[in-house]
């Protein structure tokens, strides 16, 4: 497993608990030399970037690992952590040393993880963080006090002020100079920083650091005897056999039934009971060891002002939690951020959509028209432009969430929502994303990421696009405006439109509550994980991490576009454009040449009394012409689509979409739109030969709707169609922007195929019960 | 070394973090099941004799426990067990 790497680089870890300020100390050690990445096989975010400054020895690369309280894991995706300490991941190595991120302002918690890592068998620095904070909270930690305890190097840091990070970096490469060693074997002082020689962790079984009961170690002897992973170091061994033993039900334990089958299930069941029969409790024995070793030492290396006080954060938490004016508060500033994600990316957006357009039309002046030109500048150039018209909102809205949880009230929303998010059957974190959603599903479903629970953010995940985004809108004003009618409803209060629009905005957040209920209880069942999660106290955000954390989610929603969503685009492209078959354009030719034969006759006739005269009417003519013939062209355009691929498409799929009231037109649009749901109104305008430049407020396109018919005669659209069509689009997942980001933050082919399957079908019985519904009652 | 646990008297009722009013501190006795979620809340510092404070009561409580400050869902509040009869003086923050 573990790969052979340079050994010119060496690798750091920084560790520590969430809210420990690991991020931003990660920024201040790397500056902007980092790149995000994907941990193998999860859907965990990994950062690494390169030490800052010069180093005449090494290259030393720092991996920013997921903050954890603790070792035990119950997901792959909380075993990052140990595996990664480990070297378990393919292509890296056990990292050379760790950098425990300490919070001054909680030591006796934040040792908590220290002392486990410190097990593992390398060097580990403390970097003792916020400190500023401690002061103001009456908190004072002597850091030689805290080194001598623990016998590792202790470097205090304020990294949001970036101060004592240049301590920090040379305490790095001193020690990957190999000047401070392991801390379980000699060290000296140096410069301030008291190392002492300290006693052996569990990971050799002789005298202890951490004075776990002695036989819980022999145990883990017992066990290490019994089981080995593959050329695993005996510190890892040891520390990762005694998770799997007092984690029941763990991910450790059931890796190594996985590897060793159920010889491993009876051997950890023995070694249970024995801990049980001496009276110690599996969830208990550690804690308690490692707690009852913390405080004494707390108690010596840290002086708290006796000063009993609300703190600030206390007062502000007194309203901002309260059920009532917490509520308040909180449906205020959500209300605020949801109406942002709209105003202020919109002029943005209509930036970028103009240029793209505007590119695209000069791409089609440039070029001779042909194959070549429709490629660049309806298949590349709209393509592109159909999905970078999404960075803004993803902007805004990770500005906010990363504003909202850098200054601490994230954390409040989320405890807020959890009162009654799980009434939806989902936990209070899914609330933003699923708020996000509504604005659009692809930074939604990015914001799953503050999920830790693997199952919990797959649902939310599989739900997010059924909330009703803001490209749906475009074609629920289409058809509301033709056809649903304009009267008033509840005294003149509000209108049908109105409660029409209201209702497709609803429908997506009903039919997710089943949705949830049937997945939580089959292919995502689980036992229903507790919630717990830290409040941190409030701060005031830090511009930088704010920055980081904006530009690295636009960062990677532009990669996703540049791969997956064109190459997509191009094929529905193709699909729409090909064949081209020669009697259209001879015959639409031959049209365009008639007319501009019957013109120029027409302006040879022209009596020639008055210059001034004759100029006008020629200018009028020329009008007249262009227009025919760009009618012509719209026919033309028409014609192909019809012919195309996704034309035939369409007419072979009529039987499936006729029992939803829909004609073939209606099902080749469906088609066309599969990458983005707004491109359906372009596709009904070139069908009804009105051309690709429509929008949800052309009346020729209401108009050509209105008179459309099928080949008996009947009208194809009425009241029920049009619902049945805006029913299909609310529940459907047409949107290569979100299919794009659900495979790249679940990691798999089969989550993204699953979510177009289930939707697709969901809006297929949908429509179809509305249509023969409506047609029928109404 | 770990005291062992102090058998439970029948007849006084175990109190859990979920009885506590606000403003109210309790010393722990201990986390009751083997669950891995119990171990999470072991590792968080609720161990025997540690002191947690109630400061919002409700179906999603809030704590604060060794100067951390915890939202805790209904599934953790009746694993933490209190110390009966040792409950501390209550002081309301109110």
């Amino acid at each position: 497993m573990n790969a052979p790497v340079d050994r010119t680089t060496k690798t750091a870890a920084l560790v520590g608990n969430p809210n420990a300020g690991k991020t931003t100390l990660f920024n201040a050690l790397t500056g902007h030399r980092h790149r995000v990445g994907n941990f193998p096989g999860v859907t965990v975010e990994k950062r690494t970037g390169l030490l800052r400054g010069p180093s005449d020895h090494f290259t030393i690369e720092i991996i920013d690992l997921p903050g954890a309280y603790s070792l035990a894991a119950r997901s792959t995706d909380e075993a990052i952590v140990l595996d990664a300490l480990l070297g378990r991941h393919e292509g890296a190595a056990q990292p050379d040393l760790f950098i425990s991120v300490v919070d001054a302002t909680n030591l006796e918690r934040n040792l908590f993880l220290t002392t486990q890592i410190m097990e593992l068998g390398r060097p580990v620095i403390v970097a003792l963080n916020m400190v500023d904070l401690a002061a103001t909270h009456g908190i004072q930690v002597d850091p030689v006090a805290l080194s001598r305890g623990l016998g590792v190097p202790v470097v205090e840091v304020v990294a949001t002020q970036q101060k004592g990070i240049g301590e920090l970096v040379r305490q790095v490469e001193r020690t990957m100079q190999g000047e401070v060693p392991n801390p379980v074997g000699q060290t000296s002082g140096r410069e301030g920083i008291e190392c002492f020689p300290v006693a052996a962790g569990v990971s050799t079984g002789e005298a202890l650091r951490v004075p776990i009961p002695s036989m819980l170690v022999r145990e883990v002897d017992t066990l290490s005897k019994v089981f080995s992973f593959n050329n695993e170091s005996k510190n890892g061994l040891r520390v990762e056999l005694l998770q799997a033993l007092l984690n029941v039900g763990g991910y450790h334990e059931r890796r190594l039934v996985q590897q060793h089958g159920s010889n491993a299930s009876r051997e950890l069941l023995q070694s249970r009971e024995r801990v049980k029969a001496a009276g110690e409790s599996l969830a208990e024995v550690e804690a308690n060891a490692r707690y009852h070793w913390i405080k004494p030492l707390v108690m010596r290396v840290e002086r708290r002002a006796n000063v009993r006080r609300r703190s600030g954060s206390e007062r502000v938490d007194g309203v901002l939690t309260h059920p009532f004016s917490g509520l308040a508060v909180f449906l205020v500033l959500m209300g605020a951020c949801f109406q942002s994600i709209y105003a202020w990316s919109a002029p943005v957006m209509n930036a970028i959509d103009e240029s793209f357009h505007w590119m695209s039309g000069r791409a089609a002046d440039w070029m001779p028209p042909g194959a070549l030109q429709s490629l660049v500048s309806d298949g590349v150039i709209a393509g592109v432009g159909g999905v970078l018209v999404f960075l803004p909102q993803i902007a805004v809205l990770f500005f906010f969430i990363a504003v909202l949880e850098d200054c601490g009230y994230l954390a409040r929303a989320v405890f807020l929502s959890d009162r009654w998010m799980g009434i939806m059957g989902l936990p209070g974190k899914a609330f933003i994303p699923l708020l996000s959603s509504f604005a659009c599903a692809v930074p939604g479903i990015m914001a799953t990421r503050i999920i830790e629970d693997r199952r919990d953010r797959l649902v939310t995940i599989l739900v997010a696009p059924l909330m009703s985004c803001s490209a749906r809108l475009p074609v629920y004003t289409l058809l509301i405006g033709a056809f649903v009618p304009a009267i008033s409803l509840l005294g003149g209060v509000v209108s049908l439109q109105a409660v029409t629009l209201l209702g497709m905005y609803l429908i997506g957040t009903f039919v997710a509550i089943p949705v949830v209920w049937v997945l939580k209880r089959t292919i995502l069942r689980g036992e229903p994980q507790p919630f717990v999660m830290e409040l941190p106290s409030y701060k005031w955000p830090n511009p930088a991490t704010v920055f980081h954390r904006v530009f690295d989610q636009v960062k990677a929603f532009c990669q996703s576009a540049g791969t997956i969503i064109f190459a997509v685009s191009l094929v529905i492209w193709m699909l729409g454009y090909y064949p081209r078959p020669q009697n259209i354009a001879d015959d639409y030719g031959a049209q365009k040449t008639a007319v501009a034969q019957r013109y120029s006759d027409r302006t040879a006739e022209m009596p020639t009394s008055s210059i001034e005269a004759k100029g006008d009417g020629l200018e009028n003519l020329d009008e007249q012409r262009d227009t025919e013939l760009a009618a012509i062209e719209r026919a033309e355009s028409g014609a192909y689509l019809r012919q195309s691929f996704l034309g035939r498409m369409g007419s072979w799929i009529e039987p499936v979409v006729k029992p939803l009231g829909w004609d073939w037109r209606i099902g080749t649009a469906a088609l066309a739109s599969f990458a983005a749901r707004e491109v359906v109104i372009a596709t009904m305008g070139t069908m009804y030969n009105l051309g690709g430049d429509v929008d949800e407020s052309s009346s020729g396109l209401r108009d050509a709707l209105h008179t459309a018919t099928w080949p008996d005669g009947r009208k194809v659209y009425n009241l029920a169609v049009a619902l049945s069509i805006m029913v299909f689009f609310a529940l459907c997942c047409q949107c290569l922007g979100t299919l794009a980001t659900i495979k790249r933050e679940t990691n798999s082919w089969g989550w993204t195929t699953f979510t177009f399957c289930y939707m697709t079908g969901l809006a297929y019985i949908g429509s179809l019960a509305t249509y023969q519904v409506v047609v029928r009652w109404v | 070394m770990r005291d062992i646990p102090t058998p439970i008297i029948i007849t006084q009722p175990m109190r859990y973090v979920a009885s506590l009013r606000r403003g109210e501190k309790a010393k722990i006795r201990g986390i009751r099941g083997t669950a891995l979620s119990s171990k999470r809340l072991a590792d968080l510092g609720f161990v025997n004799e540690s002191t947690v404070e109630m400061l919002m009561p409700g179906s999603t409580c809030i704590v604060r426990i060794n100067g951390t400050v915890l939202a805790l869902g209904t599934g953790y509040q009746t694993v933490v067990e209190l110390l009966t009869g040792e409950s501390l003086a209550t002081s309301a923050v109110a």
